[in-house]
Order: structure tokens, then C-alpha cells, then sequence
């Protein structure tokens, strides 16, 4: 996309993220990616899809457009309100298997940049950093979380509020934040210059 | 994450870089507190 941007203010989501190790620090990561963010960077998105070649259709391709494009659903996703996410939290009755494990986990706000697909619920963008990080101190079953402590200094380094939310499930994170998230729902930039207008063709 | 129908496509160039430029800290050490040292029991002194 080239020309001038149409808003000069990101727009602030939320999302989930599991968190790994990387280099002995725990770090957030994306659920469903390989992607981990590295503290002080922007996150950047790249299409992982992969197209069917038309002649040989067990084979296939990666895509070569850039993410986010209106058409996939690549990009860095975040929901327009905090209780979106309870669609995604694994409950003990109900793991979600396309998930890492999800023992360790965080609730935040989240930046968004660059290109922006905006939907109903959220948005997809090119570029992404937290804004906001909370940390459950116990996994889905209730049981503590070792080394939480430890690992809420570790996310430190992101260099935004990170909040340990003790005696609380990432569940009960969502369900406290709700209130605040559905406040959150109109948070759009001021538009500069307005946005372009497209239709789905799905 | 569903983020639903797709509404409308846009650019956004931050005035202010969203991105916090500082240096990760080095992480603390645990050290165990230091003891406090017993007085002697003036009870049982010579």
C-alpha cells in the first residue's frame, strides 16, 4: 500500500499468549505461529499460508503477498474486546488441541500497526508490541503455575505494565477485564484522512 | 481469532513509535537473606 497512512494512532486490541523460554527468559509467543516477540522489537507479520498449485495439486506454495490481505487471515490478531477471548481459553473439559500447551499463559493488550484489516470483532495488522501483559498465577486446573514470579520478571523486559493476577485462572483474568474490554470496543484511531472502504467477497 | 467480517482496510504510521527502546535488565539474583546474628543469653554468660 503506498501513499499517505490514513490514522497516526495504533490501534490497541486484545490477545492471548502462550509463553515460552527463548534464550532462558520467558517469552510471550503466538498461539498458533511459530512467531515469538522479542522484547524492544516490533513484531512484524509474515503470510504463512500456502496455496495449491493449479496443475499439480498435491503440491503447494507459499503465498507472496505481504500480511495482512483481505482475503487469508494472516497477520497479527487482536479482538476488539476482551471477551472475545474467552472463545479461546482452553477449559479442562474442552482443550484445544491446535494449541500449545497451554499451562502458561497471558492475557494483554496488544499495539497494532501498518496495514490494519479491520472486522467485526478485531483486526489483523503488519506490525504489533503489547501494550499491556496480565499473568495468571494458576494453569487451567487451578493449580499453581510454577515459577510465575520469575517469569512476570522475565516479561519485564517487554518495557510495559505486566501484572501477576494472583489466585486467578486465565479464565478468571477475562472475566475480570470484561467490563473494561467491552469499554474498549469503539477504540479506533482519530482517522486522518479516512479510511479506504472494501467489501468481503466471502 | 475470528476477528468476523472483514469491515474495511486501512494504513496506520504512528506518530510516537509504539515500541518501548530500552535494554531488557538483567535479571536479579535470588541471595539468601543474611542471618541474623544470636545475641549471647546473658542468662547463661559466665
Amino acid at each position: 500500500m503506498t501513499g499517505a497512512p490514513d490514522f497516526c494512532e495504533p490501534v490497541v486490541g486484545w490477545r492471548l499468549w502462550s509463553i515460552g523460554s527463548n534464550d532462558g527468559r520467558a517469552r510471550l509467543a503466538s498461539h498458533v505461529s511459530p512467531d515469538v516477540w522479542q522484547p524492544g522489537r516490533e513484531l512484524v507479520a509474515a503470510c504463512g499460508a500456502r496455496r495449491r498449485d493449479r496443475r499439480r495439486p498435491w503440491r503447494t506454495h507459499p503465498t507472496d503477498h505481504a500480511a495482512p490481505t483481505p482475503g487469508c487471515t494472516c497477520g497479527v490478531h487482536a479482538m476488539g474486546a476482551v471477551g472475545y477471548l474467552g472463545t479461546y481459553l482452553p477449559a479442562p473439559d474442552r482443550p484445544y488441541a491446535w494449541m500449545r500447551p497451554l499451562v502458561r499463559q497471558a492475557i494483554g493488550r496488544v499495539a497494532l500497526w501498518g496495514d490494519v484489516v479491520e472486522g467485526s470483532r478485531g483486526w489483523r495488522a503488519s506490525r504489533a508490541y503489547p501494550a499491556e501483559v496480565w499473568v495468571p498465577q494458576l494453569d487451567i486446573d487451578g493449580h499453581d503455575i510454577a515459577g510465575v514470579e520469575d517469569i512476570a520478571l522475565d516479561l519485564a523486559d517487554y518495557g510495559v505494565p505486566v501484572r501477576l493476577c494472583d489466585g486467578r485462572t486465565a479464565r478468571d483474568v477475562v472475566s475480570d477485564l470484561s467490563p473494561r474490554g467491552t469499554a474498549d470496543l469503539p477504540a479506533r484511531p482519530t482517522p486522518r484522512s479516512g479510511g479506504r472502504g472494501w467489501s468481503s467477497t466471502s | 481469532m475470528d476477528i468476523g467480517k472483514p469491515l474495511r482496510i486501512y494504513t496506520i504510521e504512528p506518530v510516537e513509535d509504539p515500541v518501548p527502546h530500552r535494554e531488557p535488565e538483567p535479571r536479579p539474583e535470588r541471595v539468601p537473606l543474611p542471618r541474623p546474628k544470636k545475641e549471647p543469653d546473658p542468662a547463661q554468660a559466665p
